[in-house]
C-alpha cells in the first residue's frame, strides 16, 4: 500500500478540555451500540471497519502532543476489533488513546463503538456506528442500503464540511459567560476495581410521549425532571437538614447543529442545566416540570447558544493561552476543570433522540443503544435515545448501590409507564 | 418475563436478581428458566489481592538486613573487630522480633498470639541485655536484668491475660495495671538494694506505692458502683 499523506486536526473548541481533564484511572468516554438480529461475524466486522474508516478521518484517529495544543492524527489502518469485557467502557490509558482514539467491539449480536469524547459527540458518533453497521450489513447479507438517515457512502471521499469546528464558525456578536452553584453530589462507595455498572431501562416510547403531552412538556423535559424528582429524594434521605441541602441539577446537552448549520462530524454541543433549589421548599412533579421547561426553553435559542460559543471561543483564541506550553496548560485546565467542571450538576442526562436508520436496515437491527461513561467525580451519568418503539435509557455508575436508578425506574412506574430492567450486574 | 415485587418494574430474562434492588427473581410457575446470554460476558472473579504476611515479613527482613550489615561492616573495616556495632545489631533484631513475630502470627489467628509475641519480645530482651553485660564486662545480669524483666514480663503478660481471658471492664483492668505499677516501684527498689548494696530500708518507692494502690481502690471502687460510673462518663465524657 502505498504511503498516503495523513491528514492532522486540531482540537475542536469543546474536545479541548478533555485530553487535559484526564485522570491516571479515568478518561471522558462514551459509547453507541446495535444490537443486530444474528450473532456477529467479526471477520465481516473487521473488513467492514477497515473500509468505513476511510469515510471518517476526525474519528479514525489517534491523539497526538503538539508543543502547545493536542491534535488529532488520522490513523494509516483501522483497528483491530476486540471481543467486549464484562463492563463497558472499560478504562484506556491515555498512551492507549494516543495510538488509537476508539474502539470497536462485539458481544453476541452487538457491535459497540467507544469513542473517546475528544474526537466526537453523540451525534457524530452516531453516523460513524450507524454507517458500520450498514456497510457489515452489506457486506454480510448482500443488502444493499441507502445513504440515508445519517448513513454515509463508504465509497465518497470525505467531506471537508464534516471536519470543520463548527464552534469557531458560529462565534457571535457578544459573549455570555454564567456563574453556577455547586449542585449536590449524589454518595455511594466506589467499586473498588473501577467496574461500571450499567442498568438499562427499556420504554415504550409511545407511552412516554403519551405522558410527556399530557403534562405539555417534551419527552427529555419530562426525564430530566423525574431525575431531579429522584435526587431531591435521595437528598432528603442523606442530608436531612434542609439547609444544608445543595442544588438540584441535571446538565443537559444540546445538539447545536438543530440550531446552526452545521454537517460536522467532531462535537458540536452545548449544554444547559436546569436545576431547582430544595432550600425553598418541597416540590410536587407538576412543579418541577414547569420550572425545567420554562428554564429550557429560556436557554434553547439560537442566540443564547451563539453567546455562549463566543465565550469558550474567545478564550480559545487569546494569545496569551496560546503561546503557554501544552503541559502547563494542562495543569492549568485540570485545575479549572477539578474546580468547577463536574461540580455544576449531579448527573448528565443526554437524550440523543429518535434514531432513524434507512428502511433496508431496520429488519437487521433490533436495538441501539449510548452510554455515557461514569465521570471522575460524579458516580453517574444517563444517556438515552430512541429506536423504533422503544425509549432506551442506560444508566452507569461508578459505586455499587443502584440507588438513583432504583429512585427513577420505580418512580416511572408509578407514573404509569411499563419499564424493562436489564443490567450487568455482577 | 418476570416482574421485581418489590420494585414493580419488568425484568429482562437475563437478570437473576432485580438490578435495582436485589430481590431475587422467583417464579413459582416458571419451572425451570432456560438460560438466557447477559448482556455482557461475565466477570471474572477476582477478588482483593490481601498482601501476604509472608511476603511482608520478607520485605521487612531486607529492609531491616540493610543498618545491620552497614554498621557491621563499617565498624569492622575501621576497628578491625565488632566494637559498637553489637548493640546496634541487638537493638535492630529486638525491634525486629517486636514487629515480625506479630505479623507472622497473625496469618494463624488465635487469641493467644499476643501472649505468645509478648514472651518471645521479652526473651530477646534478655538476651540483648545478657550480651550488653558480656560485652561491658558487668556483672549485674543475674542479679538485676534478669528478675526486674522477669517481673514486668510477668505482669504484662499477667494482664493481657487477664483482659483475655475474664470480663472484666477496662476501668477493672486498668487498675489491676496500676495497682500492679505500685508493687513494681516496691519490687525495684528492693531489687535495687539488693544487687547494688545500697541500703537496708525502703526508702522512696513506698511513695508511688501508696499512690498507685490508692488510685487502684479508687478506680474499682467506680468501676463496682456502677450508678456513680455513669454520672462519670456523663459528666467527663470526651
Ligand atoms: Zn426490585
Amino acid at each position: 500500500m502505498a504511503d498516503r499523506e495523513l491528514r492532522w486536526m486540531r482540537l475542536d473548541n469543546a474536545a479541548k478540555i478533555y485530553p487535559a481533564a484526564k485522570r491516571r484511572n479515568w478518561n471522558n468516554l462514551f459509547r453507541l451500540s446495535a444490537t443486530l438480529r444474528d450473532p456477529v461475524d467479526p471477520l465481516v466486522l473487521q473488513s467492514a471497519l477497515d473500509v468505513t474508516v476511510r469515510r471518517f478521518p476526525s474519528i479514525a484517529v489517534r491523539i497526538r502532543r503538539g508543543m502547545f495544543w493536542y491534535y488529532l492524527e488520522e490513523l494509516a489502518q483501522a483497528p483491530k476489533i476486540e471481543r467486549e469485557q464484562s463492563y463497558p467502557l472499560a478504562h484506556r490509558s491515555f498512551s492507549e488513546l494516543r495510538r488509537c482514539a476508539f474502539r470497536v467491539l462485539y458481544y453476541e449480536n452487538r457491535i459497540a463503538v467507544e469513542f473517546f469524547h475528544a474526537l466526537t459527540d453523540g451525534n457524530g458518533g452516531l453516523v460513524f456506528l450507524k454507517t458500520l453497521t450498514a456497510e457489515y450489513i452489506t457486506q454480510k447479507y448482500g443488502v444493499s442500503i441507502a445513504n440515508t438517515d445519517g448513513v454515509l457512502d463508504r465509497s465518497e471521499e470525505p467531506d471537508e464540511r464534516e471536519l470543520v469546528d463548527s464552534f469557531l464558525q458560529n462565534e457571535g456578536p457578544v459573549s455570555k459567560s454564567r456563574r453556577e452553584e455547586t449542585a449536590y453530589l449524589l454518595p455511594g462507595t466506589r467499586e473498588w476495581d473501577g467496574y461500571l455498572n450499567l442498568t438499562t431501562g427499556i420504554l415504550d416510547v409511545q407511552e412516554v410521549l403519551a405522558l410527556a403531552k399530557r403534562y405539555q412538556v417534551s419527552l427529555t423535559t419530562l426525564m430530566v425532571s423525574v431525575m431531579m424528582m429522584s435526587i431531591l429524594a435521595i437528598q432528603n434521605r442523606h442530608v436531612p437538614n434542609r439547609r444544608q441541602q445543595k442544588p438540584v441539577k441535571v446538565l443537559v446537552p444540546v445538539n447545536l447543529r438543530k440550531f446552526f448549520d452545521s454537517s460536522t462530524l467532531r462535537n458540536f454541543v452545548l449544554y444547559v442545566t436546569p436545576g431547582i433549589d430544595p432550600k425553598m421548599g418541597d416540590y410536587t412533579l407538576e412543579e418541577v416540570l414547569k420550572s425545567v421547561h420554562h428554564q429550557m426553553g429560556v436557554e434553547l435559542t439560537q442566540k443564547q447558544m451563539s453567546a455562549r460559543i463566543t465565550v469558550n471561543v474567545r478564550s480559545e483564541k487569546s494569545w496569551a493561552l496560546k503561546i503557554v506550553p501544552l503541559f502547563l496548560k494542562n495543569v492549568a485546565m485540570k485545575l479549572v476543570y477539578n474546580m468547577v467542571g463536574e461540580k455544576k450538576s449531579c448527573i448528565a442526562f443526554s437524550n440523543l433522540g429518535a434514531a432513524a436508520l434507512p428502511v433496508e436496515m431496520q429488519s437487521y437491527v433490533d436495538r441501539l443503544d449510548f452510554v455515557l461513561g461514569a465521570q471522575a467525580v460524579c458516580p453517574n451519568n444517563c444517556g438515552a435515545l430512541t429506536y423504533g418503539d422503544h425509549l432506551i435509557i442506560n444508566f452507569t455508575r461508578s459505586i455499587e448501590e443502584p440507588e438513583l436508578e432504583r429512585e427513577f425506574f420505580t418512580r416511572l412506574r408509578r407514573l404509569g409507564l411499563s419499564v424493562t430492567i436489564e443490567s450487568n450486574q455482577r | 418475563m418476570s416482574y421485581c415485587v418489590h420494585c414493580g418494574v419488568e425484568l429482562a430474562d437475563s437478570e437473576k436478581k432485580c438490578p435495582l434492588c436485589g430481590t431475587e427473581v422467583i417464579d413459582p410457575r416458571a419451572g425451570k428458566k432456560k438460560d438466557v446470554l447477559p448482556p455482557f460476558p461475565p466477570h471474572p472473579v477476582r477478588t482483593q489481592q490481601q498482601v501476604s504476611r509472608q511476603s511482608l515479613v520478607g520485605l521487612l527482613t531486607l529492609i531491616f538486613l540493610i543498618p545491620i550489615l552497614l554498621c557491621v561492616v563499617c565498624d569492622a573495616s575501621i576497628n578491625h573487630r565488632i566494637v559498637w556495632s553489637g548493640y546496634v545489631v541487638g537493638a535492630f533484631l529486638q525491634l525486629y522480633v517486636t514487629i515480625a513475630v506479630p505479623l507472622l502470627l497473625s496469618a494463624r489467628p488465635s487469641r493467644h498470639n499476643s501472649v505468645l509475641s509478648l514472651s518471645l519480645d521479652f526473651l530477646s530482651l534478655l538476651l540483648l541485655l545478657k550480651y550488653i553485660e558480656w560485652e561491658t564486662g558487668g556483672t549485674w545480669f543475674w542479679t538485676f536484668a534478669l528478675p526486674v524483666t522477669v517481673l514486668t514480663a510477668a505482669i504484662v503478660i499477667a494482664i493481657n491475660l487477664i483482659a483475655l481471658r475474664t470480663e472484666l471492664s477496662r476501668l477493672a483492668i486498668s487498675a489491676i495495671a496500676v495497682i500492679c505499677t505500685g508493687v513494681f516501684c516496691l519490687a525495684l527498689e528492693l531489687l535495687l538494694n539488693f544487687a547494688f548494696h545500697l541500703r537496708s530500708t525502703i526508702a522512696w518507692s513506698s511513695y508511688p506505692l501508696i499512690t498507685f494502690l490508692l488510685l487502684g481502690a479508687v478506680m474499682l471502687y467506680i468501676d463496682r458502683n456502677k450508678p456513680l460510673k455513669e454520672k462519670l462518663i456523663q459528666k467527663f465524657f470526651l
